[in-house]
């Protein structure tokens, strides 16, 4: 009898999910997929909310017009915790029940790579935040890549960080283990020698250590002159910076990733943060236009502080609806990709408008890299100040 | 043996399994549907050992071995992903029984934390031993199981598309159902009845303890290793990332939640958490916090599991007969402490 | 190698060891009260870090009033936590355990949607290093080497000398024993299970200026102080600093000498072989 019941419980309960109505008309669904919780949600969160802010802003206006009609833009997210299964099941979901044909979304290359051969065969657009060469290759033409890696920063970067500090050659890499971390790793690694550096040593460390004193130790038995700390988190920063300052370590520190300037400069300290170098939105006078500051301003109000990280995940949503538009169509995504690879626009972000735009093809296989302007920002007297706007650049 | 009533209820649900991907078509379904089985494997693999009177927070360790046995089988070595899949669940078998000679002569809460501790040490060493496993890079594109042909005609072909998928963990879940209820029911079984009420009646006996002790906690790794091999070829990637402490911790949990007591018990354990977990996609925000209000509920107030909820809500019932319900007397108050 | 990186390494190894032994100090004295392993001991230790964060960061109350503040309240939480919930399934060790579980997992959530998901650092209340013969000591880790030894040793006394302190140690030996000795079990758990989780809480806004906080750092802090009480044994509080010192060492030398990150492998490994050699530690008491 308990059998029986529990028997027809899982009956209705499969039925129950899968009557869920179907949506309505004149509606442009885009999925977001990414870490909404946990310690990766820093980047998830900032993705989402400006796939949101943009949402509201294109439907303010009545919609998103393309050819004649106007469609109203209805964001569906997934949580994927930063761990491929759920990124799996999001994935599924996003594109088999809510059936839609853009998604925003996977932030780490496990993510990515998970997802891929599900929105692949589908033809869905998928705009990847993640590091990994081959997730934006021709052998995924759906495929693109919303944010500069490394290695379109690191380049630029230490080109111009050679031609400051002529004299300081000897560099460690600080790598945090885990797959993104270990892609920057190589791209660094690519970078620094082209860029006239010497790598003296390269430290692993595990992602959940808390404190840095031990590894800090073994980095400055290598006697650097310079410290590059690739992908570490802003936590991980800013004790790391701590423990090369307490350890008594006085040459360059720099990372060619963005984080949140903010909880690196609280973490380590006014002083211990001086004169650290990293890849930053351009969110500060120097370079901010008067649209940054209401960008800033906006985003605040909605979502209770500012995410650096938003400055540069401000622009994917923004191409895809104009890709959209100028394909003059919402489901027909070979010739949306198409059209995609293409797509520029300037940024109303950055002094000067710069152009942001799709590129890569001889590196990655096709123009599916985005490019956008690069803040050089040092934490100057505790604030973050951009120093220098970097273009983008390519190895090929 | 079974009441001619459940015989009829479980072909009935059986039917509506083999039956199911006929009218279900969404893959998100059949996702959400085999996850739930190759979660339950682990989870049953755990009701074994727990028949041994320990709880062990290292499960997912096990998990892992299959896992990476079969990835490294089936690319490196070229072997067929179907031999590879009984050699993966032996060797998590293996390691079972390595583990469980010196492990199982302790007791209660320091068992806990020995498994937990052996658990994460083996995340650490997949984490580090980058040669076997790629470390934190992890492995991509896995090949997906090999065809099922006879002769020149193939039966089952293995592609993005889910129902095959469904089937093959079908048949494990139904393979390992049998061996947990034939297991139980068998020498084997009794004995560890016997020696879960007390080790002393069982000595008493002339039991060699350790040995039943140690086959039941293999058979369970061997359970755990079944899935890490389906998880490997239908997932088509390997990070270490994806075998944690959580893992462990929340197959403990769906077995005390569906119920400790009866060989259904992880199975339904994992469906409700699960599903309850994916239709808690709708609120978000507030997903980890309603999931952790329900264990505590659970706990709290249900102490035998949801399965015993019947005895809850129609307290006049006779209590049960030996073999009803399949009541395993597995559970908690009747278990020594250490 | 150099004999300055060795003493580095060592200043390293008392530094981190001390650290690790504030964290483990509650949950071994909850085990050993009550024989229940507190999952949530890590959500609780995170809850003192928010507590500092806001009294001291956020306010601007002088840093030791918001250790004394913050650890009032944990205490309170702690209070809590044991009559309302704990003591429903008091004995039954399972239940206990998966209850602190979901207790680990609704503070974690919870933390998440009202604190934010961000890591914020706290401005350390004494700013700089010292250099002793080439050997560094952050100003901040050397304030919590001397919070750490003070807080000891005033345990240490409360445990020998002071009646509570007795009765909770009497219980923690032989609970039958003490209650024919009249010693209220209900009043000693409540009473014991608040002062573990002040530790627990106490040590999060010790160590929040020379780390930072989120809703995250109570799973890793956790797991170092289960290993922590089973290196150095349950019901001993000399026995939790040689826990501390022996994990400090591993960590330290193992990052050292050790190619990547091996050194928490090898921790693992000792206690898997401690507790199949001598569950009770070093220096437990059985």
């Amino acid at each position: 009898m308990k059998k029986a019941c529990i028997f027809f419980l899982a009956l209705l309960f499969i039925l129950g999910i899968a009557a869920l109505p179907s949506h309505a008309q004149k509606i442009l669904k885009i999925g977001v997929l990414g870490p909404m919780t946990g310690p990766a949600s820093l980047w998830g969160l900032a993705m989402h909310n400006c796939v949101e802010m943009w949402a509201e802003e294109v439907n303010a206006q009545g919609g998103l017009q393309v050819k004649t009609e106007k469609y109203k833009i209805e964001t569906v997210t997934e949580d994927t915790k930063y761990d491929a299964a759920r990124a799996v099941a999001g994935a599924e979901k996003l594109v088999n029940r809510d059936k839609v044909k853009f998604i925003i979304g996977t932030n780490g290359t496990h993510e990515a790579l998970a997802v891929l051969p599900i929105t692949t065969p589908a033809k869905v657009i998928l705009c990847t935040f993640c590091f990994d060469r081959s997730a934006i290759g021709a052998q995924y033409p759906y495929s693109f890549r919303s944010i500069p890696t490394a290695y379109e920063f690191y380049t630029p970067m230490y080109k111009w960080l050679n031609q400051k500090y002529p004299d300081k050659k000897r560099l460690v890499l600080v790598v945090k283990n885990y797959a993104g971390g270990l892609v920057v790793r190589d791209q660094a690694k690519e970078a620094t020698e082209k860029g006239g550096y010497k790598i003296v040593g390269v430290e692993t460390y595990q992602p959940a250590t808390t404190d840095f004193y031990p590894i800090m130790t073994k980095i400055l038995a290598h006697k650097p002159e310079v410290m590059d700390f690739t992908a570490a988190s802003g936590g991980d920063t800013g004790l790391l910076l701590k423990a090369a300052k307490q350890l008594g370590y006085k040459g360059i520190t720099l990372q060619g990733t963005q984080g949140d300037p903010g909880t690196v400069i609280s973490t380590a300290g006014k002083e211990n943060a001086e004169g650290h170098y990293f890849m930053g939105g351009g969110s500060d006078e120097a370079v901010a236009s008067q649209a940054m500051g209401a960008f800033i301003k906006e985003y605040t109000k909605r979502y209770g502080s500012w995410n650096e990280v938003a400055s540069q995940d401000y622009y994917i949503p923004r191409l895809v609806g104009l890709a959209i538009q100028k394909a003059g169509t919402i489901d027909n995504t070979d010739a949306i990709a198409k059209v995609l690879e293409a797509t520029e626009m300037k940024s109303p972000l950055v002094k000067g408008n710069p152009t942001v735009k799709f590129a890569g093809k001889n590196y990655y296989g096709r123009n599916s890299q985005v490019i956008m302007p690069l803040a050089l920002v040092q934490v100057i007297q505790g604030q973050p100040k951009t120093v220098a706007v970097l273009e983008a650049k390519h190895l090929d | 043996m079974l009441s001619r009533i459940k015989i009829v209820v479980i072909l009935l649900l059986l039917a509506f399994l083999l039956l199911l991907p006929l009218f279900e078509r969404d893959p998100y379904i059949l996702h959400v549907l085999i996850e739930i089985a190759m979660v339950s494997l682990p989870a049953m693999g755990l009701w074994l050992i727990l028949l041994t009177g320990q709880l062990s927070f290292g499960q997912v360790a096990f998990v892992a071995i299959g896992a990476y046995t079969s990835c490294i089988l089936v690319m490196q070595v070229g072997m067929n992903s179907w031999l590879a899949l009984p050699l993966s669940g032996l060797m998590a078998g293996l390691c079972g029984v390595a583990v469980g000679y010196p492990a199982l002569r302790i007791k209660g809460t320091y068992f806990a934390i020995l498994t937990l501790s052996m658990g994460e040490a083996v995340s650490m060493i997949l984490l580090n031993w980058t040669g076997l496993t790629g470390g934190a890079d992890g492995i991509f594109r896995i090949p997906r199981p090999n065809d099922l042909t006879l002769g020149s005609w193939t039966l089952v072909h293995f592609t993005a598309d889910k129902v095959a998928y469904y089937y093959y963990i079908l048949a494990l879940l139904i393979f390992c159902l049998l061996v947990m209820y034939r297991l139980y029911r068998s020498h084997v079984g009794s004995v560890l009845r016997a020696i879960n009420q007390s080790d002393n009646l069982a000595l008493s006996i002339g039991v060699n303890i350790t040995r039943y002790k140690v086959f039941a906690f293999s058979i369970g790794c061997l359970f755990a290793g079944l899935a890490g091999a389906f998880y490997t070829h239908y997932f088509t990637m390997l990070h270490p990332d994806n075998f944690t402490l959580w893992d462990s911790i929340y197959y403990v949990v769906y077995i005390i939640v569906g119920g400790a007591n009866y060989i259904f018990g992880p199975v339904l354990g994992v469906f409700l958490m699960l599903g309850t977990f994916e239709i808690l996609r709708a609120v978000k925000k507030f997903q980890a916090v309603s999931y952790a209000l329900i264990l505590i509920v659970v706990i709290l107030f249900l102490p035998g599991g949801l399965m015993n909820l019947r005895k809850i809500l129609f307290p006049s019932r006779q209590p049960a007969k030996e073999g009803e319900g399949e009541d395993v007397g597995n559970s908690d108050d009747k278990r020594r402490d250490s | 190698m150099e004999p300055v990186l060795f003493a580095q390494a060592v200043a390293n190894s008392i530094m981190l060891g001390l650290i690790y032994t504030l964290i483990a100090l509650g949950i071994t004295l909850i085990f050993s009260i009550m024989k229940i392993v507190n999952f949530a001991h890590g959500q609780i230790y995170m809850l003192g870090a928010f507590a500092i964060f806001y009294f001291y960061a956020q306010w601007h109350i002088n840093y030791i009033i918001s250790l004394v503040l913050a650890a009032a309240c944990i205490a309170v939480l702690g209070a809590a936590l044991e009559y309302f919930l704990f003591r429903r399934l008091r004995g039954q060790e399972l239940p206990c355990l998966l209850l602190s579980l979901g207790l680990a997992l609704l503070l974690e959530g919870l933390a998440l949607i009202i604190f934010g998901e961000k890591d914020m650092g706290v401005p350390p209340p004494f700013p700089g290093a010292v250099n002793v013969l080439g050997v560094h000591f952050g100003m901040d880790r050397l304030l919590i080497i001397c919070l750490s030894l003070i807080l000891l040793l005033a345990l240490f006394i409360f445990i020998q000398k002071f009646k509570a302190g007795r009765a909770i140690r009497a219980l923690a030996q032989d609970p039958e024993a003490a209650t024919l000795q009249g010693v209220d079990i209900n009043r000693m758990s409540w009473f014991g299970f608040s002062i573990g989780c002040m530790l627990a809480g106490l040590s999060g806004g010790l160590l929040v200026p020379v780390y930072w906080v989120s809703p995250f750092i109570g799973g890793p802090a956790v797991v170092k102080a289960f290993i922590v009480m089973v290196l150095g044994g349950l019901g001993s509080i000399p026995g939790t600093v040689l826990g501390g010192l022996i994990l400090g060492s591993i960590e330290s030398f193992g990052q050292q000498f050790l190619p990547g990150t091996w050194a928490m492998a090898i921790a693992y490994i000792l206690v898997v072989l401690m507790i199949l050699i001598r569950p009770r530690g070093l220096m437990g008491k059985e």
